[in-house]
């Protein structure tokens, strides 16, 4: 305790400065509760996905937890994995990836989320940018096709083969039966009568990374820590609306727009990534910037560029903005300045 | 009445831990044997003993006096001998003199000296009364009561503070239900100079039978139809003086500024009996009710203590300390000090000796800032703590002064709720004393 002293001359007496009580918030409780907000979601897609799912999110968390405990050993620094926030790392990593991922990217991508960009800025908390967001930015700019090489839960039910380590030879030979296009590559393509239901919209009953596909088990998580107060609605909601209204202004269709909040990650990234603590501005004002910046990002990727989803880019393109917004909106004092 | 006001930036509703002695009467101190009465119980200028050894001294009578303005005289709260007059710690962490009174028991007071005619006078005619009877703020700061009945601006609203925001504390509670007409009669004296239209007793909504209590002695007396109760969320800091004018009557105080200069005359239910036993029965300031509570305390209490008792006669009244107590607060938990020496005597603005154990105080140690934004979000004086610590871990004053660390009210909102258990609010204040002390480098 820094604040602590003992003054042996006067008393044995404890001597701590004010305040004397402490809520009983600590880091470790924040990130079981992100946690336990994450796991609907994580049922959900070894319901849609089955056991590779689970191995995925199992690596994930396995080498982001000892990537962590190496790091720190390694550089004599306290080790913290009992904070449990490498944890939440790995299982957000592996919502990010296809079902038909291998392992050893999944590893890749995790070890280089925690060592390059958490621990080599100074560790949890001094991240400038979400490590999942940048395990998932490296991996696609390293192995875009395996990436992107979605199978839809029906696949996975009909015994439809997971390719992993054949993928790209496999889905050029017989691409209709193996790659699966999600529903924002539809859009995108104008295929609109190709489009899922809304209603397995909504419960994940389509192909996409792991994570990204049920919007109402994340948003179950999400309510679970609006109401413990882990996380405030305000980034998610002005994130998503902001979106909404430049596909919108960019010509697209209204009808199609519950496509686009339910599609291509952006539930999972507006409610989990774009509101990770240490990348998004900390107070409110800065918030409501930051995500806005990130709904007319996203919209405009998603609309004028040739990717089909600009989630990942636009939460990464706003994390490095972040300390310039707090710069820009920095708190004044309480009172009219006299 | 009025209901659920309260300030808009920051603050945080916490456990209030009131239930431990909310709820038992008032109870007076048996007497102690030795009183040790500091010559430093307020903001400003310390008094000079008037008494020396070997003295006899009365109840009530003045034993230090001060000329400067900032300052309130100080009086013995027994009767009996002056021992000795030595330099000693008092219970909130001041070292001062303090003049050591041997109680013979008697409690012979001084004639008292009531104003009979208060309802007519000015304002004038009790601020050298007020400071002669050493009336201070009550509520923590000890602010004194003469150099506030007079503002630079018209003072045009009179607000009394029965808030009573910090958690476990019950004393103000306790006297607004017991001595309900006497504050009440207070708060008349007040309206007389300030507002006589309206004059408001405002209390935290986690008080329901003060608040009825005050209602209904208000409707049962004529004299008090300009008084109104009105009730304020129960959030912390509403206690606060800055808080409390812009919740109740919608005026915020600039920054550096007090109550005054907007116009606002706000004063704690505590001080305002004083100032009532002060006119009405001519009784000095040497004694108040405090609390007794916290889960290292055996029998949590309200007690009415003499002012110069020591902690330890105090405690020992409350059935000891339990073996889980850690730490003796005087005051709140959230602003109190530190006790490190159970002879140290109790002040005028003594609210309250907490014994806390480990799990209330949730004693951890520092882990690094995840940046969850807490500590920004509540803090009442909407400045920044987490860049302001680090900041001043660089020691970068300057930058700590663009950020406004100078306005921190040290309300300790940013470390209570800090999952990381950073020490946020002895940072700020260590960087906003920095920053004082810089200016007044430049200025020399
Ligand atoms: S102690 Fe100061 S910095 Fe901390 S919350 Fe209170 S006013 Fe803000
Ligand atoms: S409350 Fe603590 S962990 Fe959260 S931002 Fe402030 S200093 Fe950092």
């Amino acid at each position: 305790m820094d604040n602590t002293k003992q003054n042996p001359t006067v008393s044995e007496r404890f001597v701590s400065l004010a305040p004397h009580v402490r809520s009983n918030d600590t880091t470790q409780k924040i990130m079981r509760d992100v946690i336990i907000a994450l796991v609907p979601a994580m049922a959900g897609s070894i319901y849609f996905f089955g056991m590779n799912a689970a191995m995925l999110m199992a690596v994930c968390v396995a080498s982001c937890v000892l990537a962590e405990f190496i790091f720190q050993k390694a550089m004599k620094k306290e080790v913290r994995i009992g904070d449990l926030s490498a944890v939440v790392t790995g299982i957000l990593i592996a919502f990010n990836l296809p079902a038909t991922a291998p392992w050893w990217m999944a590893a890749f991508g995790s070890a280089f989320a925690i060592i390059v960009i958490k621990e080599c800025f100074g560790g949890i908390g001094s991240n400038f940018m979400n490590p999942a967001i940048g395990a998932r930015i490296v991996i696609m700019a390293s192995w875009a096709k395996l990436m992107t090489d979605y199978v839809s839960p029906e696949m996975v039910k009909n015994g439809g083969q997971l390719v992993v380590n054949d993928a790209w030879a496999v889905s050029s030979a017989s691409a209709d039966a193996v790659a699966y296009a999600t529903p924002l590559g539809m859009l995108k393509a104008g295929t609109y009568e190709q489009l899922p239901s809304l209603m397995d919209m909504a419960t994940g009953n389509i192909g996409g990374v792991i994570g990204e596909t049920s919007a109402i088990l994340l948003l179950i998580g999400a309510l679970y820590l609006i109401v413990r107060k882990v996380m405030s609605p305000l980034i998610p909601v002005v994130y998503i609306a902001t979106t909404a209204v430049v596909l919108v202004i960019a010509g697209v269709p209204v009808e199609y727009l519950p496509y686009h909040i339910l599609g291509g990650g952006l539930i999972l990234g507006a409610f989990f990534m774009a509101t990770d603590y240490a990348s998004s501005p900390i107070n409110v004002k800065g918030k409501i910037i930051f995500a806005i910046g990130c709904g007319v990002v996203t919209a405009v990727i998603r609309t004028k560029a040739s990717l089909p989803e600009g989630v990942s880019y636009a939460i990464a393109l706003m994390n490095v903005c972040t300390p310039l917004i707090d710069r820009l909106t920095r708190t004044e004092a309480y009172g009219e300045a006299k | 009445m009025s209901s659920n006001l309260t300030f808009k930036v920051g603050g945080v509703h916490m456990d209030e831990h009131k239930g431990l002695s909310e709820s038992s009467p008032i109870q007076r101190l048996p007497e102690p044997k030795v009183v040790y009465i500091p010559m430093s119980q307020h903001i400003g200028a310390p008094c000079t003993p008037t008494v020396q050894k070997g003295d006899r001294v009365l109840m009530g009578q003045t034993v230090g006096t001060s000329d400067a303005f900032i300052s309130s005289d100080v009086h013995a709260s027994v009767s009996g001998t002056v021992l000795e007059i030595k330099k000693m710690y008092t219970a909130d962490g001041r070292f001062c003199d303090c003049v050591v009174i041997e109680n013979d028991g008697m409690n012979e007071a001084q004639t008292p000296n009531p104003i009979s005619n208060y309802d007519s006078l000015p304002v004038d005619d009790f601020v050298d009364f007020t400071k002669k009877m050493g009336l201070v703020g009550m509520g923590g700061a000890g602010f004194p009561l003469h150099a506030k009945l007079k503002g630079q601006v018209p003072l045009d609203e009179c607000i009394i503070n029965g808030a009573e925001c910090e958690p476990y504390l019950t004393c103000d509670h306790r006297i607004m239900l017991e001595k309900t007409a006497e504050i009440l009669e207070g708060l008349k004296i007040f309206a007389n100079f300030y507002n006589p239209n309206v004059s408001y007793m405002a209390i935290e909504e986690n008080k329901p039978d003060a608040i009825k209590r005050m209602n209904e002695v208000i409707a049962a007396t004529p004299r008090f139809k300009n008084l109104k109760v009105v009730s304020c969320q129960t959030k912390y800091p509403q206690g606060d003086s800055k808080r409390l004018s812009e919740a109740v009557v919608g005026r915020i105080v600039p920054q550096n500024g007090v109550t005054n200069d907007v116009g606002v005359f706000l004063t704690n239910v505590g001080t305002t009996l004083a100032f009532y036993e002060a006119v009405v029965e001519g009784k000095s300031s040497y004694e108040r009710v405090i609390t007794v509570s916290g889960a290292g305390i055996k029998e949590p209490k309200n007690l009415l203590v003499k002012v110069g008792t020591p902690v330890q006669d105090i405690i020992d009244f409350a059935g000891g300390l339990n073996d889980n107590a850690v730490e003796i607060v005087c005051g709140g938990p959230m602003t109190g000090k530190s006790v490190f020496d159970m002879q140290s005597p109790i002040t005028k603005t003594t609210s309250g000796l907490l014994a806390l154990s480990a799990e209330e105080m949730q004693l951890e140690d520092e882990s690094p800032c995840i940046r969850c934004s807490r500590c920004v979000d509540h803090c009442p004086a909407h400045i920044n703590p987490t860049t302001i610590n680090s900041a001043i871990l660089k020691e970068d004053v300057e930058y700590c002064a663009e950020l406004h660390a100078d306005q921190c009210m040290e309300c300790g909102i940013c470390s209570f709720v800090c999952p990381a258990k950073r020490t946020l609010a002895p940072s700020v204040k260590l960087a906003k004393r920095e920053i004082k002390m810089q200016a007044m480098k430049a200025k020399n």
